[in-house]
């Protein structure tokens, strides 16, 4: 079985790459960089940078895959799982494929599938037959299929000696503070990949990966909107995801007050978010109406309106100098937060603010009165994204909204419900949500073109380097 | 003040004064000098201003009209022109700005709206304030120009690109900022700061150039230039050194003031003169004073040493040693006529002294003479009658000339018994006993002596006579021989009471002196004239009827003895008082 995909997907790709005049190859190693660090594989450990989790969604997916897989339609594929049915007495039917083997050449059954199941879906239960798992998540509308396309629901093994498996098309080399090693996994389900090993650079700054892949030390980076023109100009490819980060406004307890609301409703209303979505961003980012962006969501702007700077200057004409005085802050590390910063001290000036930008070297810094902050948006369901999102606003900020977060399997009026409460006091201000780009160098090729998929998670089994000395 | 003294202060004041006017003279010719030189040199760093303005200006035009000939920003204009989205230059600024060296760069659309700006590029989309107006002018001018944080001033140009129908402007130059006042090489001791006129309020936190830890006193003078429109000077008293600054207006686009140039020169240097010159006077007039003082102190010394030699030949010859003789003291001039004049004098002085001692010793021993004449002539003249009449009796009969020779024995041997008085008088005073100290009591021997007198006033026919003593307490005891005390005292109390024969008041009292004691014995009695005041201690001089003068000249002799004093004090009809001091026994005994 397994040769037979491998021999279509190959067939596949030789038809394809022949009409563009190059062929699949064999060998080598795809230097990738990255801002963000891996500390370690658990997939539980907590991450609060953003440029942190990036990795984390691009790269583990690699070692740790999922039963079920989202395409870029925004749908469902078959993953490790080969198909999936609901019974009529509500269980759920998943049928693992053949063969599958972990990194430490373990053959799986669905009973170690199924352990694993249990611990990721506490409230599920899961049995397991010769080939199948049999779920059943009990009370409540979870959709099954689309909770275990769930990054949250990768598989991953710790062996005795601490080391973690999964099934991915790579498996880990070395992990080192600044050294991400993978190596191509010979008996992945899908085949073995094109290249011999991906060597993810960690912790480097863009402007430094942007230099590397300009001169051609890089096979794939990050990437600036900023910088698209610039790279592309240069022949370099840039692949956008769709938005997976939202930059919200969040203000700190002291300015959260109902003395504050007029300030922060007309803050909430000046900025032209088109315009740093559109040409701050150069079209990879959306102006963000809501928390969760309309991919996610569905429902699209519901809650914030902008109005510009003239209205929100009419508002703020009675109120005194101090509660006009803003002190933002935004990460030094984080360059598009900064820029996006920027524009929004420029807004909120026109407006009547006067907002000073807070760029702290150091973990002490002055008070500030709000803070521009990076959200992920990582979940295949509203109701996890929202979750997930509210997790990564903390128990601080919530106090001053709500502490109630979407159960499992929330309805989208449910998920709605909730943001609308989180967002009515204008605590939490989204501007806009974000594309993660990478750029990919010239000796990088791939059948579908899509080294990087819609979500972010790193193509990286079907691409291959054009200066490869192996062929097929 | 001695006359060496005298001298030393006033050399020093020359000198000082001399050195004082010459440091005055060399530091007014400095400041002289100094503000000179200042004017020169703000106004050639002015000039320097204005060269490195002008130069910098048409780099300026050149760098801007470069850009917009650039494929770049024609390629730009034609694309805004095709498609009016703006959206995809929003970095172009940054681009250009580094290709052509500007400091900053903006591109504004046709409608005033900014494109990108290179310096401050969150500001894109908002309307550009001063782009599209200033096209029209060719040079480049002075520009406040915007930041995220704060207003620039820079030098800029705008230039207008076309291309298929659409307009773009590229607007930008270079910062008049620390670069530029670097630039113009300014020498040690001056400096340029640059006052940047963004604002309607003048505020040092606008000055770009050297760090000035309190810039306030500048704002007087940027204000006034800022003002007036006109170049103005002023000199900046700083803490440590005066600093003189030319506040030159630049004017901007529309010909109002867009920044103050201020030129500053340091009057470091001339303070620095200023003080070296100063110390210098002060050093160099501390050893001219030094040097002064020691040529004074020789050449006063040698004028000075035959007046100081005549001052102690005169203090010696008022303290009674007439023979003085400036023999060794060498001058010359009026100096030497001087000292050949004192000794003339001091050789006259002694002869008339001993002209005069001769005459006294002569008018003694006539007086003498003169006293004891008397003192005998009276006791003879009855004896000479008494032998008279013992020969003329010698022819009366027996038993008459036996009484007549009884009576004459009689007579004769009282006469003789006179005469023996006299004599033993005269011997006594002559034979003087040395005293023969003890500790006695001053007090005691007042009172005892005052005592045996008591009963004398107290008897019937004595003239009434009223005595009081006064007896100081503290008094201490004396080294002195009490019997000659007493005796002095005694006869100072009889000739008291002689003195008053109609009667009076006679005082006795003791007194502490520092050394020793005073006693003092005073009666209301007709007193003395001047004559009799100045002759009262002289021996056999009284005014007695029946004294031999040698009660006083005893009293003297015996207060002489103890190493005291004796004085007088006496006018005629208001009594004497005589004043003895005694020293203490160890000063006596010495």
């Amino acid at each position: 079985m397994r040769h037979s995909i491998f021999a279509s997907l190959a067939l596949a790709s030789l038809l394809a790459l022949d009409a563009a005049g190059a062929r699949p190859r064999y060998g080598g190693t795809l230097r990738v960089a990255v801002e963000g660090t891996l500390r370690t594989l658990d997939a539980d450990s907590p991450m609060t940078a953003a440029a942190d989790v990036a990795l984390a969604s691009g790269a583990l997916p690699l070692v740790f895959e999922t039963l079920v897989d989202l395409n870029p339609a925004g749908g469902l594929d078959p993953g490790m799982a080969s198909s999936w049915e609901r019974e009529a007495s509500g269980l759920w039917r998943v049928r693992l494929r053949p063969g599958l083997v972990r990194h430490d050449g373990t053959v799986i059954d669905a009973g170690q599938v199924a352990a694993i199941v249990r611990v990721k879906f506490p409230n599920w239960q899961v049995s397991s037959t010769s080939d199948a798992l049999l779920i059943n998540p009990g009370a409540g509308p979870v959709d099954v299929p689309w909770a275990l396309a769930d990054r949250a629901g990768a598989l991953a093994w710790r062996l005795a000696s601490g080391d973690w498996v999964g099934t991915g098309p790579f498996r880990v080399a070395r992990l080192e503070p600044t050294l991400l090693a993978l190596e191509a996994f010979e008996r992945h389900w899908r085949g073995r990949p094109f290249v011999d090993q991906v060597q993810v650079a960690m912790g480097r700054a863009l402007s430094a990966q942007r230099s590397d892949i300009e001169a051609g030390r890089l096979d794939m980076a990050s990437a600036l909107p900023a910088d698209v023109r610039r790279l592309t100009q240069r022949g370099l490819k840039v692949v956008a995801s769709r938005p997976n980060t939202l930059l919200a406004l969040v203000f700190e307890p002291h300015r959260a007050t109902n003395v504050h609301d007029v300030a922060r409703t007309a803050l909430a209303e000046a900025f032209d978010r088109d315009a740093i979505a559109r040409t701050l961003l150069q079209g990879h980012a959306e102006p963000a109406r809501a928390l969760l962006p309309d991919w996610v969501s569905g429902y699209g702007e519901m809650v914030v309106r902008a109005t510009g700077p003239a209205p929100a200057r009419a508002a703020l004409a009675g109120l005194p100098q101090e509660r006009r005085a803003l002190v933002l802050r935004v990460s030094r590390t984080d360059l598009l937060a900064q820029a996006v910063a920027q524009r929004l001290v420029v807004d909120a000036t026109e407006a009547g603010f006067a907002v000073s930008l807070q760029v702290p070297s150091g973990s002490l810094a002055p008070r500030t009165d709000l803070t521009l902050v990076r959200l992920p948006i990582r979940a295949s369901t509203p109701d996890r994204a929202l979750a997930v999102m509210m997790g990564a606003l903390g128990a601080r900020t919530l106090a001053q909204t709500t502490r109630t977060a979407p159960g499992a399997g929330a309805s989208t009026e449910e998920v709605a419900r909730i943001e609308r409460a989180l967002l009515e006091r204008r605590v939490i201000v989204p501007v806009v949500h974000v594309r993660e780009l990478s750029v990919l160098g010239h000796r990088v090729a791939s059948a579908d073109g899509m080294p990087v998929s819609a979500a972010g998670v790193w193509n990286l089994a079907d691409v291959w380097l054009n200066d490869a000395t192996t062929a097929p | 003040m001695t006359l060496r003294t005298r001298l030393f202060v006033l050399v020093g004041a020359l000198i000082t004064m001399a050195v004082v006017l010459v440091t005055l003279t060399v530091s007014s010719a400095a400041r002289r000098s100094f503000a000179t030189l200042d004017a020169e040199r703000s106004s050639a760093a002015v000039a320097r201003f204005r060269r490195q303005f002008q130069s910098e200006a048409e780099q300026v035009v050149r760098r801007i009209e470069h850009a917009a000939a650039s494929e770049r920003a024609t390629s730009m204009a034609s694309a805004i022109g095709d498609a009016r989205d703006y959206a995809p230059f929003v970095a172009e600024a940054a681009g250009l700005a580094a290709d052509e060296g500007l400091d900053f760069l903006d591109l504004v659309a046709a409608d005033g709206t900014l494109i990108s700006s290179a310096h401050f590029p969150a500001r894109f989309g908002y309307n550009h304030p001063w782009a599209v107006g200033a096209a029209t002018h060719s040079g480049a001018f002075l520009q406040a120009v915007e930041l995220p944080n704060e207003t620039a001033l820079g030098l800029v140009t705008v230039r207008r690109v076309t291309s298929r129908g659409a307009a773009l402007y590229v607007a930008g130059g270079r910062w008049l900022d620390r670069r530029f006042l670097g630039s113009l090489a300014l020498p040690p001791g001056m400096r340029a700061l640059l006052y940047r006129n963004t604002q309607p309020e003048v505020s040092r936190q606008f000055l770009v150039g050297e760090e000035i830890p309190d810039a306030a006193p500048l704002e007087p003078l940027i204000a006034r230039a800022r003002q007036s429109g006109r170049e103005t000077r002023e000199t900046i008293e700083w803490p440590d050194f005066p600093e003189t600054f030319d506040a030159l207006p630049l004017a901007g686009r529309g010909g109002g003031v867009a920044g103050v140039l201020l030129v500053g020169s340091s009057g470091r240097e001339l303070a620095t003169l200023v003080s070296r010159v100063r110390w210098s006077g002060i050093g160099y007039g501390a050893l001219v004073i030094a040097i002064g003082f020691a040529l004074t102190y020789v050449v006063a010394a040698r004028i000075t040493r035959p007046v100081e030699q005549l001052a102690t030949a005169a203090h010696r010859v008022e303290a009674g040693e007439w023979d003085v003789r400036l023999d060794d003291l060498h001058a010359s001039g009026e100096i030497k006529v001087l000292a050949e004049a004192f000794d003339g004098m001091t050789r006259q002085l002694v002869d008339h002294r001993d002209r005069l001692l001769q005459a006294e010793r002569v008018a003694s021993w006539r007086e003498l003479a003169r006293r004891l004449a008397h003192e005998l002539k009276n006791p003879l003249f009855p004896l000479r009658v008494t032998l008279d009449n013992l020969r003329r009796s010698r022819s009366l009969p027996p038993q008459e000339f036996d009484e007549v020779f009884d009576e004459s024995v009689g007579t004769l041997t009282t006469g003789l018994s006179n005469l023996n008085t006299v004599v033993g008088r005269f011997s006594d005073f002559a034979r003087m006993p040395a005293p023969e100290l003890a500790r006695l009591s001053p007090n005691a021997v007042v009172e005892q002596s005052v005592a045996l007198f008591r009963a004398q006033l107290a008897a019937p026919g004595c003239p009434p006579i009223t005595a009081t003593v006064e007896l100081d307490s503290t008094v201490d005891a004396i080294r002195g021989d009490a019997e000659q005390i007493g005796r002095a005292v005694q006869n100072l109390l009889l000739n008291a009471i002689d003195a008053m024969p109609d009667g009076g008041t006679l005082a006795v009292r003791t007194r502490r002196l520092d050394r020793g004691v005073g006693i003092d014995i005073s009666d209301s009695g007709q007193g003395m004239s001047e004559d009799e005041r100045s002759r009262v201690f002289t021996p056999y001089y009284t005014t007695k009827q029946h004294g031999t003068g040698l009660g006083l000249a005893i009293v003297q002799a015996v207060v002489a003895d103890h190493g005291g004093k004796i004085t007088v004090d006496s006018a005629p009809g208001r009594g004497a008082t005589f004043h003895i001091e005694l020293p203490s026994g160890d000063e006596a005994s010495a």
